[in-house]
């Protein structure tokens, strides 16, 4: 029975239709991607429109190619022009623009685009092998747990992208949390942080800070500069050895698997999945490897590419098996469902017996699409980005300024981009890292509402209750511990050696 | 050891660091650090009384100004340790030297560069959001827009390109910011049905 939906729903995806709206959708998405300050969620969020005129399975099939495609597409940019297209392509650009300035951005494109593609396999393979497993290890995942885990991702990304001294990403991340609180808070509606403007109640969206503190930044840091630095026009190997793969396999896998679990929970995200698991990929480097992070390593590549593209696997579980969205735009995927009248949840299957199949071999092609489409677009995309600073940051600007009025059509979030990138040239300056800082502004609420909420269901209950109950949030703790306390006395150590 | 309080804290050339996004970073000396820490002290401390003064409509636990005031409360933590850091480098030297004298600030090429650069970036911005207007032209079946996001992009990259590319020949400047933003407004407002800025 199962068989036979599955070789039915095979039919309907593998015709020629599908097949050429699943490239359309893959090649919009990675273009998107690519374009600086325009991110996966926008993406997700403004070409929902473009599929309401079509069919349900038209629809999903080029939905999850834009999905596919855009998650990837973060990487060029990244890159090409150290701005990335999406927050979870920052590990990418920490260690592929480096390279790209040494005139291996073809290789290392190449190198994010195999280890996407493998990336996505491991969180296909994983959603359809494990839904029952997964699930159950992220429904343990609750308000506690949740909160532990934004003050992680937060923690980490601090310590992973401000070099030898982790303080000021701790900072950084902290003034992104503040950032994040500003608005009505989401279970009384209390204004914070308003100063008594009502276009702030609305809160501060991630997108136009991202922007400003990438996109603009960069433009103000790059093109006053008397002789900007120059990306090599030629293009060189751009599919990476078998060898070089093979001997980034088990970092592949264990960020694969790291990508899925983290996109099983809801709210999480490619962005803690990619930090997590470039900051577990250092920690488990060998010596000669780890020297190389920070400053171009093909391996961290692999790492954050694998598990920000297995997310998009795991998001879906949730998604489809729960109706509650693994992130944002798992959240537009549900919509454009919903919009076909498809009740998605644990009824998927009896009201619509065989669509679950269907998303698995629409996914499926849309890697296979991803990757025949992405290393085709590589050689046009350094060839492009590799046109003098002076003349492509300016052209940048009017990008930047579509990308962070479009989302919400509110020209408010125009001045939040521009204040955020005036807030980012003084931070850079200053020697702040920016990547915890957009981490922290999407992980805030999340992690303000889960705490609250766990702080409630705690009230009338022992430490030792929630120590133990909770075993995932204690290990956690540990975890979160163990993170700050490397941060300061581990570097610390490191540079004693140093000095010695 | 103290280090002076003009070197740079960072050793990039040490193969064996960990730089993250500090690659790309200026060098940073103490006394940077110092008035960083000074500043962002003064943010927490600000972010503690706001979050102290929110109402709390129901319980302390769930009160919506807990975790912003742990937050005020741990960034001044961290402020107080970069601080001391800073001090512990050298940067309280000379501390106020060369302070609000305007004019040297703006003696080095760059920063002046930079200035003009996010004036320009500025006027453009306000200029799409003050000015905003929309010409309509029917053209046949298909309808031809011009609002003041394409005015305003063209006039800013024009004048961004004419002083920042190293071809400044003003038709060259014209032609590649009217065809860049022609092209994107097209991609956006027709392809995607998107909505522009400046009415568009």
């Amino acid at each position: 029975m199962i068989w036979e939906q599955i070789v039915e729903q095979a039919f309907l995806a593998f015709t020629p239709y599908m097949l050429v709206i699943c490239l359309l959708g893959t090649t919009l998405g990675i273009l998107w991607g690519a374009m600086p300050g325009l991110s996966t969620t926008m993406a997700m969020a403004l070409l929902i429109g473009l599929s309401a005129g079509m069919g349900q399975n038209v629809a999903i099939m080029f939905m999850l190619g834009v999905y596919t495609g855009s998650v990837f597409g973060g990487a060029i940019s990244a890159v090409l022009i150290n701005i990335p297209g999406t927050p979870d392509a920052v590990p990418t650009m920490i260690e592929g623009h480096p390279l790209a300035k040494r005139g291996e951005g073809g290789l290392a494109l190449g190198t994010a685009i195999a280890s996407s593609f493998l990336g996505n396999w491991v969180g296909i393979v994983l959603l359809i092998t494990f839904i029952p497993a997964l699930l159950a290890l992220a429904l343990k995942f609750r308000s506690w747990e949740m909160f532990l885990l934004s003050i992680w991702g937060i923690a980490i990304c601090g310590s992973m992208s401000s070099g030898e001294r982790p303080l000021k990403g701790w900072i950084s991340g902290w003034i992104g949390l503040l950032i994040a609180f500003v608005g009505l808070d989401r279970i009384d509606a209390v204004p914070r942080f308003t100063f008594g403007v009502w276009i702030l109640e609305d809160g501060i969206s991630y997108i136009p800070i991202l922007i400003g503190l990438f996109g603009l930044t960069e433009i103000l840091r790059v093109l006053p500069q008397k002789s900007p630095y120059a990306i090599p026009t030629e293009v060189g190997r751009v599919v990476p050895p078998m060898a070089t793969l093979w001997k980034y396999s088990r970092s592949a896998i264990r960020s694969g698997l790291i990508g899925t679990v983290i996109g099983a929970i809801p709210g999480a995200g490619a962005n803690v999945a990619s930090f997590l698991a470039y900051d577990v990929g250092r920690r488990r480097a060998k010596p000669e490897e780890r020297k190389k992070w920070g400053k171009g390593s093909y391996e961290a590549i692999v790492c954050a590419e694998v598990a920000n593209n297995a997310n998009v696997g795991g998001s879906m579980l949730p998604t489809l098996t729960l109706g509650i969205p693994g992130n944002a735009a798992a959240a537009a995927i549900l919509a454009a469902l919903e919009m076909k009248n498809v009740v998605v949840g644990p009824t998927i299957q009896t009201h619509n017996p065989g669509l679950i199949y269907f998303i698995y071999i629409a996914l499926i092609i849309a890697n296979f699409l991803m990757y025949g489409m992405a290393i085709a677009l590589v050689r046009p995309c350094v060839k492009l980005f590799s046109l003098p600073r002076t003349l492509l940051m300016p052209l940048i600007i009017p990008i930047c300024v579509i990308g962070a009025f479009a989302v919400s059509l509110n020209y408010f979030d125009v001045y939040v981009m521009l204040a955020a990138g005036m807030v980012g040239y003084v931070m850079r300056k200053y020697g702040f890292p920016l990547a915890p800082m957009v981490l922290a502004v999407i992980l805030g609420p999340l992690a303000d509402e889960n705490l609250r909420r766990a702080l409630i269901i705690f009230e009338d209950k022992s430490v030792g209750y929630v120590l133990t109950e909770h075993w995932i949030g204690s290990i956690l703790i540990v975890v979160v511990l163990y993170t700050f306390y490397d941060g300061i006395f581990g570097r610390t150590r490191g540079n004693a050696k140093k000095t010695v | 050891m103290s280090r002076d309080n003009d070197q740079p804290e960072s050793d990039s050339g040490d193969a064996a660091s960990f730089v993250g996004e500090e690659e790309v970073a200026e060098p940073v000396t103490a006394r940077q650090n110092l008035i960083a820490a000074v500043v962002i002290g003064a943010i927490a401390v600000l972010a503690m009384i706001l979050a102290a003064r929110l109402e709390i409509p129901g319980r302390l636990v769930a009160a919506p100004g807990l975790l912003p005031f742990v937050v005020g409360f741990s960034l001044l933590l961290m402020a107080v340790a970069l601080g001391v850091l800073a001090v512990r480098d050298g940067g309280a030297r000379n501390l106020f030297d060369g302070l609000g004298n305007a004019s040297d600030w703006l003696r080095d090429v760059e920063r002046r560069r930079t200035v003009l650069l996010l004036g320009i970036i500025i006027a453009y911005v306000v200029l799409v959001d003050m000015v905003p207007f929309e010409w309509r032209m029917p053209l046949g079946v298909f309808e031809f827009r011009f609002s003041g996001y394409e005015l305003f992009s063209t006039a800013a990259l024009t004048l961004i390109l004419w002083i920042f590319w190293r071809r400044p020949v003003f038709p060259h400047c014209l032609g590649v910011s009217f065809a860049m933003v022609m092209a994107l407004a097209a991609v956006f407002r027709y392809g995607f049905r998107i909505l522009l800025p400046g009415l568009g």
